[in-house]
């Protein structure tokens, strides 16, 4: 939902309009500088760049206020900004090129954006679209989608040297995101009318309210996906809005001088002002070809940046800018997302060419993981999947033991545990000692799971003993861990080992996991995401996790409307592996997935033997998945010679989590001790 | 039953006009055993005293395991009580899993001990949601807990 935005015709409900208006009146300050063409610094993750006299501005955001209520308003409002173009500007023989690459499509995109009267469409048909969209992309055989190898033909390099015509009055505002300012800008009535949930009550709240109106997800998931089609929004700041301004100096313009002054996007343009009294097409494909649209100028600009092409680079990134919207459907979130994170990583290879203002979630990364960490867990199958599943391993490694160590890496606020204990404590001979090392990153926050999971198991009855480790996964010594003699030692590592290895050598994996088998544990559960994101070319690196987190946003948001703000804080946190994937390199570079198949040799390698799955676990993820109203989720066992080696939790085909659990192969005793299941 | 007890408290007292269920709390508490859970909900609607009478954790109890093919073990009634007791337990896990579980297979099976244990599970976890969050200490928020997954109508 766009600030300002006060039609009739919105099927919002009543309290977002309210709060819009509010929220425009708090819209941030404006900078309207003296100069022919309007400078807009984008909100949030709308980076658009430009130079300081000539690039147009992208309104980001925009002009929504203008007249949202009438998607022609709107229309008419872009249409003016890419029909001057046109004007100024020669015949663009890229055009050409343009179409040939993916005419049908485009044109039929802009024929439905221009029309598009239908907010309507049903959340199922925009997933079912996007997945398609995934889908066909990953195949990359569709017509209309782009694939890399056509983007490589250099058919897209055009100078961001277009136009727009001075913003006169059809900007309401325009927007600046500076310090605090960043939150108010153009803000959706959801985030104003929950300002910033740094305690929980308002997200609970908000999460109550939601999950019961489902009912009415279709009406508000429709205004917002329709007035960003309409309003092509960018940047809607979510109430954690991440403020980046890109500004692409003077010298940027250097690349532009010297190219013409042709637009690349004038088919648009033309198509738009032709196509707008053509016939309405599904919102379906309309839906499709902006899926497609985003993801061919996201491949687009990683292929620029491949080649260096700053121009180019900030031609797309200005597109996707205006395109993308984190008040839209889940693959323009997510391409809302990806920009920002290509915006990060142009920003820090180029710094002489672009500026980026860092989001300030960078600051509040710790509160909002805990939050995010309990959403997600309320949200979506993933956290219990996980939990579960080691869970039963555990058990079952922990039979007949009297007592039981258990070293958590990572933590967090102890989710995993309470099943744990109730299977312990209603055992016919529940262990006599348990104990937890739980090792994070925030004392206070280990303080405090270590006090709830002692409160549930004295509820339980159950002697336990809590010791908080704060430090760095590979600053970890074993003297730190409180082993004891006589105690049944099980390692879970969930999501940690891929930490370790951004060390190229292998050296950090190593180490870690000569620290494991050096607590001589039982078990060692181990879960990761199933995906291949370690790969050393970015191009590879995007177009794989592209499809990965798409499923992963379809996931959560399956159960939740489309403005929910407990969607929106789950999201950031994935968000933020998204941004270390693509924007960050060497040692900073910490979410290196690897798949299954991999880690399996590395175990192997550090001296692991698989433990194997049983069916027990298997029935049990299947009795869970059943519980939740989904069907898509599935679960696969990945065998090998014969045996289920791990647990694979999959959306629709796209594989996401694996479990699997390993014992140590050179201590003759600990092996034994745990013995494979047949 | 009704017209023995008539006659025969007749014949053997002064007159006892009818016979009033509520003056037979124990006979009450073995119908109410029987019954299935909305059946329940209804009859703590109806007075005082059966809403009272419905409150009773071994009726949950009962209810909760009526389906299970073997007894579960004693400690179990002790961490359910300890994590909220029958009511809750059935309320918040047991009837949503059981009713989606159902859905895919037989109308009215038989609960084995994985379902028993998932349902168990889930009612920790509610439990340990619930026993303070944090920051915002609204402890009894039932609502707002990661099973709310089992609130949700199914695929409507």
């Amino acid at each position: 939902m766009l600030a300002g935005c006060s039609s009739s015709t919105l099927l919002s409900p009543r309290h977002r309009l309210r709060s819009e208006a509010a929220a425009q009146l708090q819209a941030c300050s404006f900078q309207l500088p003296s100069m022919s063409t309007q400078r807009l610094d984008l909100p949030c993750s709308f980076p658009r760049k430009d130079t300081s006299r000539s690039q147009p501005i992208r309104p980001v955001g925009l002009s929504v206020d203008k007249s949202i209520d009438s998607k022609a308003g709107s229309c008419s409002l872009k249409q003016s900004i890419r029909l001057p173009p046109l004007a100024t500007t020669g015949p663009v023989s890229a055009t050409a090129a343009f179409v040939e690459a993916g005419k049908e499509n485009r044109n039929q995109f802009w024929r439905e954006k221009k029309i598009g009267k239908r907010f309507a469409e049903p959340v199922d048909d925009d997933e079912s679209c996007r997945n398609r969209a995934k889908r066909k992309r990953g195949c990359g055989d569709n017509g209309g989608g782009l694939g890399l190898g056509q983007l490589g033909g250099g058919n897209f390099w055009f100078q961001p040297g277009f136009q727009l015509p001075p913003r006169t009055t059809q900007l309401p505002f325009s927007l600046t995101c500076s310090g605090d300012d960043e939150r108010v800008c153009y803000v959706p009535g959801e985030a104003i009318s929950q300002p910033l949930p740094l305690s929980n009550s308002p997200w609970l709240d908000s999460i109550v309210t939601e999950i019961t109106d489902l009912g009415k997800k279709d009406g508000g998931g429709e205004d917002s996906r329709g007035l960003v089609r309409e309003a092509s929004a960018a940047s809607s700041t979510s109430s954690e809005s991440q403020s980046l301004a890109l500004r692409v100096n003077e010298s940027a313009s250097e690349h532009e001088a010297g190219n013409g002054t042709r637009n690349p996007y004038v088919p648009y343009g033309g198509a738009g002002v032709v196509a707008e009294e053509e016939e309405d097409d599904d919102d379906e494909s309309e839906a499709e070809h902006i899926g497609f649209e985003l993801v061919s100028l996201l491949t687009a600009c990683v292929e620029a940046i491949g080649l260096k092409n700053i121009a180019a680079i900030n031609h797309f990134i200005a597109k996707l800018g205006e395109l993308a919207s984190l008040k839209g459907s889940a693959i323009s979130r997510l391409s809302a997302y990806y920009t920002e994170a290509l915006s990060l990583r142009v920003s820090r290879l180029w710094p002489h060419v672009f500026q980026i203002n860092t989001p300030r979630e960078f600051d509040r990364r710790d509160e909002d993981s805990g939050i995010a960490v309990r959403l997600l867990n309320q949200v979506s199958a993933i956290p219990k999947f996980v939990h579960f599943t080691s869970n039963e391993i555990i058990l079952r490694a922990f039979e007949g033991k009297d007592r039981v160590h258990i070293i958590d890496f990572d933590i967090k606020q102890g989710l995993q545990w309470p099943s744990l204990f109730q299977s312990l404590a209603l055992r016919t001979n529940p262990p006599s000692h348990v104990r937890i090392t739980g090792i994070g990153e925030s004392k206070q926050e280990l303080n405090e799971t270590g006090d709830r999971l002692a409160g549930f198991a004295g509820a339980l009855n159950l002697p336990f003993e809590f010791h908080p480790v704060v430090d760095r996964l590979e600053d970890v010594r074993v003297w730190m861990l409180h082993v004891k003699e006589h105690e049944s030692v099980a390692v879970n590592c969930v999501f940690q080992l891929h930490k370790t290895l951004y060390d190229m050598t292998g050296g950090a994996l190593r180490d870690f996991l000569g620290l494991v088998r050096s607590t001589n544990p039982t078990i060692v559960l181990m879960a990761e995401q199933e995906a291949e994101h370690n790969e050393a070319r970015l191009e590879t690196r995007v177009s794989n996790s592209l499809k990965y987190y798409s499923a992963v946003f379809d996931s959560i948001g399956s159960s939740l409307p489309l403005g929910s703000q407990a969607r929106i804080k789950v999201e950031e946190m994935f968000a933020r592996e998204i941004r270390n994937i693509v924007a960050c390199e060497g040692s900073d570079r910490l979410e290196r997935h690897e798949s299954f198949e991999k880690w399996r040799k590395w175990m192997e390698q550090g001296g692991f033997r698989c433990a194997g799955i049983t069916e027990r676990e298997m029935l049990q993820s299947q009795f869970l998945l059943k519980m939740y109203a989904s069907e898509s989720y599935a679960v696969k066992k990945q065998e090998q010679d014969g045996g289920a080696e791990a647990l694979t939790l999959s959306w629709m085909d796209q594989p996401l989590y694996t479990v699997s659990a390993w014992t140590t192969v050179d201590v003759a005793g600990s092996s034994s001790s745990f013995s494979e299941p047949s | 039953m009704h017209q023995n007890q008539n006659t025969s408290s007749q014949d053997s007292k002064e007159k006892r006009p009818k016979f009033f269920i509520n003056d037979h709390i124990d006979i009450l508490v073995e119908i109410l055993k029987r019954l299935d859970g909305p059946s329940l909900g209804v009859a703590a609607c109806v007075c005082h005293l059966w809403s009272t009478v419905a409150r009773n954790d071994t009726i949950w109890e009962h209810l909760c395991f009526r389906h299970v093919s073997s007894p579960p073990p004693c400690s179990v009634r002790h961490v359910v009580v300890a994590l909220g007791g029958y009511k809750r337990l059935y309320r918040v896990c047991m009837r949503p899993v059981l009713s989606r579980l159902s859905d895919s297979d037989m109308v009215k099976r038989v609960w084995t001990r994985d379902e028993i244990q998932l349902s168990l599970s889930l009612f920790c976890v509610d439990y340990y949601e619930r026993s303070g969050r944090l920051g915002a200490g609204g402890g009894g928020d039932a609502s707002a807990s990661s099973l709310m997954f089992l609130c949700n109508t199914v695929n409507v």
